[in-house]
Parts: structure tokens; sequence; C-alpha cells
């Protein structure tokens, strides 16, 4: 690959250009560098179709494209296929009358799915655009089809979800080769690994460590998407200084995974969210936006912006805790080819009566019992803590608890099970214990005298067996028996719920409702479906696949 | 030496990972000096002076030139073990370096030394306990610095401050701490049923450096003498499937049921509110009057599992 940068901009300038957004630190809409140099841009390869990002959305898109004979080349930041699809329990919200129910004497129709998923008694449907919803769900039994043609192999059928009114959420078997599985207890190898393998055989090329930089339009704000410039990552996503550029001759479909991870773009719905609010899986994807920004950088729009803030369906997790990464349903293991990234399997709590949760103050704010999807939870946590100079965020949670509770929920609390490097401290005293808390997130020193306050009243409540402040039902183990341990339980951000808008062709529209042409979205980048999961991704993957193969030369 | 374009050099001076502006009395402080010419002099075998108003601390040896900065060794030296405020100073004095000369140079370093921090852990505390019968406790305490706290003394008060007893600590250190010194106490319940809360203090006295007292409040329950044996079983409703590890709790009263999913508690006569809990399940809450041995059998309904129902 040749070290090329735009014309008129030197390889420094380029390089530090690409830094201020690799990090997911200030990221903002940037100027497309290409916009009045596009007829005289060179290009290191040209495909017919370049679809960013190695997930569900997108091997959908670049088998389907492969299908219609169009050569395909795709663009993964990661040293390793999958997105979040490969990490997840892989049921895919894909029914309408599948042969799967079918088999499994279930009468599902289109128009079935259609009524359950525009009810408007649940948050996940109510704010959806239902001509996306309407496509989805004309597609899900071919796009089924498609998968099963593809290798994967499913299980049979289970039970309906609280959101269908049949059984229609399938799942795939464990990939049988365990070396590439990434997370044993998680089935989304069974999707993923499958289509990469078809993927392959059909001729998509698939480029890792590269992160996409820019869409390249004729001009900033009119004419063909022509291609994109990518710049080479490290294992830790750290530029290397080289680039590449390339030539879509159809389009290019960008299904990057979403915008949970990138602070400044998630608070334009949530400005609560700051920094201290991890994302789980951005140790193997990072969902920073990328595809966002560029998109909107050459004048694509929002779209579906209230199904972000629709608290529900995994928004927001309790977690795990005592790792950075603590979504309450995945755990990494030490065997995992990202657990450098991770550092920590995390702690699952079996009983949250074995401990309290305290605000960076050293203070409780809610019953500890409550549900791991709990909003008034969570906004309980994202309360205000009193601090002038932090307004937005509630700032970090801890987990405080005791040897007894250590015991009682047989954990070890020894890496590779607990992050000592800011997500786990022990200490002999309590006061000790609140001053031993360093993170960077706890942006001043926890009070030690309001943190053994708190514990003392929390005894006296075990005692008495009634919660006079928060209402904890029956408040059953004292912190009392040391050592004593402080676990980071700060909740973390799962989906993408709003995107980039949109038609049903995935043809990425721009803020006056018009094409971009050649440009193309899919997955949790794609605005206006607030499904939790795979289905969506997976059906409008294809639907983009096949429309940029077909179509995408002349739309 | 490296001859530079001026004939005297005027060097900079500065401390890298110099102590804080408040430390404990007595510590270690950890740290190197830098002698930077401008002009890159190698000023090796030179000398630095750390000085208190008294007379010098310590005089240490540029040992080290890299990139045209001149080091010491790291050094280490012990806070005085007094409370109080301290200016000491850092020097880098005229001496024998040239041609060409270095003029000297001064940095003033003011700190404050404090008393240690200390704090309690008290555990293993009975609740309830029975009016007027000896319980005991375990009562730790530990200093932020570490340091040895056997045989030194803590002593136990009521809620009216009356000094209930004392104790001292023993010689081995609580497992899994790093320098929690604790012993064993005994005390007793007092006469009257109730919510309790009494103190234990630490006044730190007598330790080689200065140390804070602590005290801390710890809390427990006082009831009559328990009568009845109360047996609690629960099953899953329905299925009628043992549940084992349920809590249980009567009140003040508490177990936690086994494999057979039985739990027996010792209580008192009267009226308690029967709860079960247990992660996964609901049980419903029922008044209980004891006034002999019982046998009581709660239905828990199993919740949907809720942890995995969008683990995708």
């Amino acid at each position: 690959m040749s070290e090329k940068t735009p014309k008129g901009q030197s390889r420094r300038e380029f390089v530090k250009r690409s830094a201020a957004v690799g990090t997911g630190a200030a990221v903002g809409i940037r100027e497309n560098p290409f916009s009045e140099s596009a007829e005289q841009q060179t290009w290191d390869r040209e495909v017919d179709v370049v679809v960013v990002g190695a997930g569900a959305g997108g091997f959908a898109a670049a088998i389907a494209a492969a299908d219609e004979g169009a050569s395909v080349l795709m663009v993964e930041q990661n040293f390793d296929i999958g997105g979040r699809a490969i990490l997840s329990g892989a049921a895919c919200y894909l029914g309408g009358g599948t042969w799967l129910q079918k088999e499994a004497g279930i009468e599902d129709s289109p128009d079935a799915i259609f009524y359950d998923w525009t009810l408007q008694d649940h948050p996940m449907n109510r704010f959806n655009d239902r001509e996306i919803v309407r496509t989805y769900v004309d597609n899900c039994v071919a796009t089924f089809d498609f998968l099963t043609e593809n290798g994967v192999d499913w299980r049979p059928i289970g039970a309906a979800s609280r959101l269908d009114s049949v059984p229609r959420r399938p799942s795939p078997h464990q990939w049988p080769i365990a070396s590439e599985v990434i997370v044993p207890s998680q089935r989304g190898s069974g999707l993923m690994r499958p289509l990469e393998r078809s993927a392959r055989a059909k001729g998509v090329e698939i480029l890792l460590q590269h992160r996409m930089t820019e869409f390249v339009r004729e001009s900033r704000l009119e004419g063909r998407v022509l291609g994109m410039r990518a710049m080479e990552v490290d294992r830790m996503y750290e530029p290397t200084g080289r680039t590449i550029s390339i030539r879509a001759r159809n389009g290019v479909v960008f299904a990057t995974g979403g915008h949970s991870n990138n602070i400044n773009f998630r608070r334009m719905f949530d400005p609560r969210l700051t920094e201290e609010y991890q994302v789980h899986g951005d140790g193997w994807t990072p969902q920073n936006a990328d595809g966002e920004l560029a998109a909107m950088a050459i004048g694509a729009q929002l779209w579906g912006t209230a199904n972000q803030t629709n608290q529900s369906d995994g928004q927001l997790s309790k977690g795990r805790l005592a790792t950075r990464s603590n979504y309450h349903g995945l755990a990494f293991t030490p065997e995992a080819p990202n657990f450098f990234r991770e550092k920590a399997t995390g702690l699952r709590v079996r009983d949250w009566q074995d401990l309290i949760l305290v605000k960076e103050t050293g203070k409780r704010f809610h019953d500890e019992t409550a549900d791991i999807r709990d909003y008034e939870y969570f906004f309980a946590a994202m309360q205000w803590t009193g601090d002038l100079n932090k307004l937005n965020g509630g700032g970090p949670i801890w987990a405080v608890f005791d040897a007894d509770g250590v015991e009682r929920e047989g954990w070890e609390v020894e890496p590779p099970y607990v992050d000592p490097d800011g997500y786990f401290f022990r200490a002999d005293t309590i006061e000790q214990l609140a001053s031993s808390i360093k993170s960077k997130y706890q942006w001043r020193p926890m009070p030690a005298q309001d943190l053994r306050e708190t514990v003392e009243r929390y005894n006296s409540f075990v005692d008495t067996g009634v919660d006079e402040d928060f209402k904890k039902p029956r408040p059953m183990y004292k912190i009392q028996r040391p050592p004593f341990y402080a676990a980071w339980a700060t909740p973390c951000v799962h989906d993408t719920y709003a995107g980039i808008r949109s038609n049903t062709s995935a043809q990425v529209l721009d803020t006056q409702g018009e094409i971009i042409p050649g440009l193309y979205v899919a997955g949790e980048s794609q605005g206006g479906f607030g499904q939790h999961g795979l289905g969506r991704s997976f059906v409008y993957g294809r639907i983009a696949g096949m429309h940029v193969a077909k179509h995408g030369r002349t739309s | 030496m490296t001859e530079g374009p001026a004939s005297v050099h005027g060097p900079h001076l500065e401390i890298t990972r110099w102590f804080p502006a408040e430390v404990a009395a007595g510590t270690e402080l950890t740290f190197t000096v830098r002698v930077n010419c401008p002009f890159g002099c190698d000023l090796r075998g030179m000398e630095v002076v750390v000085e208190a108003p008294e007379g010098p601390v310590v005089t240490e040896t540029l040992v080290s030139w890299d990139a045209g900065s001149n080091a010491t060794a790291e050094i280490v030296l012990r806070a005085p073990s007094e409370v109080g405020e301290h200016k000491w100073s850092v020097s880098y004095r005229l001496q024998a370096s040239g041609p060409p000369e270095h003029t000297g140079i001064s940095l003033p370093v003011p700190f404050s030394t404090v008393a240690h921090q200390t704090s309690l852990a008290v555990w293993d505390l009975p609740s309830p306990a029975v009016i007027g019968e000896p319980f005991t406790v375990k009562i730790g305490a530990s200093c932020a610095e570490r340091c040895d706290l056997r045989g030194r003394r803590i002593e136990i008060y009521d809620g009216a401050g009356e000094r209930l007893r004392t104790a001292d600590f023993g010689e081995e250190v609580w497992p899994g701490s790093e320098a929690l010194h604790w012993a064993d106490v005994e005390l007793a319940a007092p006469a009257e049923e109730g919510a309790v809360s009494w103190s234990v203090e630490f006044p730190a006295a007598d330790l080689e450096l200065p140390h804070q007292p602590t005290s801390s409040k710890f809390s427990f329950v006082a009831t009559r003498p328990p009568k009845h044996q109360l047996t609690v079983e629960v099953v899953e409703r329905g299925s009628a499937v043992p549940v084992p590890n349920a809590e249980v709790s009567l009140g003040v009263y508490r177990a936690s049921t086994g494999e057979s999913g039985r739990s027996t508690v010792s209580v008192a006569e009267g009226t308690y509110e029967l709860l079960v809990w247990k992660s996964g399940y609901e049980a419903p809450v029922r008044a209980l009057q004891v006034s002999n041995d019982l046998t009581v059998r709660v239905e828990a309904a199993v919740l949907p599992d809720r942890s995995s129902w969008e683990d995708d």
C-alpha cells in the first residue's frame, strides 16, 4: 500500500487530523478535504463496492453485493471481523413465516411483525419510521433464507420475546472452531464466522486494521460519493501514519456500528452521558460514530433521534462490577483475543443485597436491588452530585462490599477477574477504602468520613430491617468484615438507536431528503428503527448490498 | 565538562517526583534532583544539597547526564517525625565546575507533616444479641501508613458515653488485610430490648510517630431470649421444588435455607412479618404470630429471567 496524502495537505497535517478522530476524543463534523479536488483524486484501489465495517450489516451487504457480481472490499478497523455481532447472543428478530418457524408450526406473516413493531405501547416501537419498519418486515423471510444459504446453522426456535406475538427470534448454533469464538458463552460467532467464510469464498476482500476517515464526494454537498479514505491503525486503534484511498465505482456501504462510544455525539441525544459512562464491547468494535460523522460531513441527515432516548432495551445497563466494559450480559474471558484491551472479566452480581452502591461522594442514591435495566435507577445514578465543576453526568458509581459479601457471591477478587487499574480497590477499613479510590473519572477524592457514615447508617438499617433512605427491601447484610472493597459499577452504554437517515433502499438521504448517490447505510448507524439486535442490521445490510451492486452506478 | 559559549552559565534546577505539600510525619520521601545547564554542560560529579533551616539534610552527587540534563540518583529521605510546617530547600551551589563556571541556584520546598490517619473496623457483631447476655465482637484499627499497632488499646463506649471496657490488640494482622491490628472484645448486651448504638475509640496514644485518634460507631439490636423454633420451608410455586439459599427474616431474626429449602430460626414470642428473599423469586410477605414452635411453608414465584432476554 502506498503512503499518500490528499492533495494540498502535508502528510503530517493529515495524520494529525486523522488522529484527532482516532480515539473518540473531541470528534466533530469535519469538512471533506477532497471537496475541491475530488476530480483530481488518485486512488490506491478501485472496486465496485466498498463496505465499511465487518459486522452484521457489513457482511450482509458485502455478500449480497458479491452475489450480484460486484467486486467488494470490506474495511474494518479491528484485527478481526465480526463487529458487535460476534460478541452477541446472536438472537435475530427475523420472522414473518421463515422455514424455521414453519418447522415449529408457528404461523407468522410480515403483517403480523409490522403490527407488533408499530404498537404504541412500548418505547421500542413508538418512535420508529414505519416506512423503514415496513420494508424490514417485508424482507425478513428473504434475509433469513439468505443467512441460511450462506452457512448459518440455526437452532430450534425458542420462545417469543416480549415484543413479539409469536416466536420469531432465532439464533444459531455456536461456531464449532473454538479458536474463532470470541466469547464462548455467546453464539455470535455462529452468525459471523459462516458469513465470513461465505464472503471470502465469493471473492470479498477484507482489509483489517483500517479506519475509515472520509467519504470522497464529487463536491462537498453535491454529486456522487466516489470512494473513501482510511488510515491504517495498530492493535490499539492508533494510526500508523499510512493511509489508503479506495475508489468505489458503484458506491460505499457503511455499517460502522453506531455512535455509542463517541461521547460528544451521544450527548447530542442525552447530555448526561458524559465520559464516565463506558461502552460495552468497544474493546472489539469501537462504535465511535465514524460513519455518521463522515456522512454528515457530506450532508447526510440524522433520523429517528427520539429512539436514542427511548429509555429501553439495553441503552444502559447496570452491569458487572470491577471492569470498565461492564455490560450485564457478557464477560470476556482471559482467552479472548481482545482481552489485552478489556483487562478483566468483571464480577457478576448474584444478589444485590451483598453490596451497597455509592456515588463519588460516598453516598447511596438508590435501592441497590433495582433491575439491571431500571431507568429510574439510571436517572438516580446520573443525578447531579452537587459539584459546580461537574454539572452533567452523575459521576462514577462504586459498589462497596466486605469480605462476607465476597464469600457469599463466590467472587475471586484478583486479576483477571477485577481490574485494579482504576476499577477495583481494597482496603483495611472503610475510610481507607474511600481514600484508595483513584480513577480518572473520580475527579475529586471520595470523602472518607461520608463513606463511613453511609456504611454505618446502612448497617443500622440491616439491624432494623428497614431502609429509611431508599426503601431497599429488607436490607440483609452489614458491611463490616474486613477487608473492604470498592468496584466500578457505573452504568454502561450499549445500543445505538438513532443514526443516519436512509430511504427503504438503504440509500443515505441528505438534509433536504435527497439521495446522496453512491452512499448506503446499515446496522446501528442507520436511523429510524429502534430495534435491539441483529435483525434490522441483516435486513438492511442485504438491501444495501443488492441495491448498490444493481443500481449504485446509476442511482 | 562541556564548554559553552559563555564563561559563566546559569543552570536550572528542578525536582522530579517531589513529595506533596502535605505528608505523613516520619514517612519516606523519594525524589530526584535535576540540574540543567542551558548549554547542556555535563555536571556529573557536582553536588546538590537538601537543607533544612537547622542544617543540611543530605548532600547528593549528580550521577547522570542525559540529553543535557544532569540528575542525582533517587534520593530517599524520611520526613520529620513531628507535625508541623517545614521550609526546606534544594541547592546547587557555586562549585568548581569550570570553566565555564555555573552559578549557584536554590529552590525552596515548603511542606507540612501531619499525623497519621487511623481508622477502625468492627465486625462479627451478633444482631440480634440477647439482652443481658455476653457476646464477642472483633475490633481492629489500621494506620494509613501501615504502622505497627500491636498491643495498642481501644476503648468501647455505650450510647451515653460511658466507657464499657478496654481491649488491647494482639500480635497478628487480620488475614487479608494489610495492617489491620485487631482484638476479640467481650461485651454484654444491655438489659433492655431495642436498637443499640455504641462506639469504639482508638486514642492512638504512645506511638512512635504522631497519629490521629479515631472513633467509629457500631450498632446492633438487643432482644428477649428466643424461645421458639420457627422452621420455614421455601418451595417454588407450582413445582414445589425446594429453594435453597433463600434469605428468611422475621423482624430482626434471619436465616438462609439449605439445599432442602428449609431454614430454622430461633425467635422470641411475638408477631412478625415473615419475609423471604432470593434474587429471581418473589414471595408474599405474611404476618406470623409465634407463641410456640412452628413450621411454615412459603411458595415463591419464579420471576422471568431478565438477565438474558436481550443479551445480543
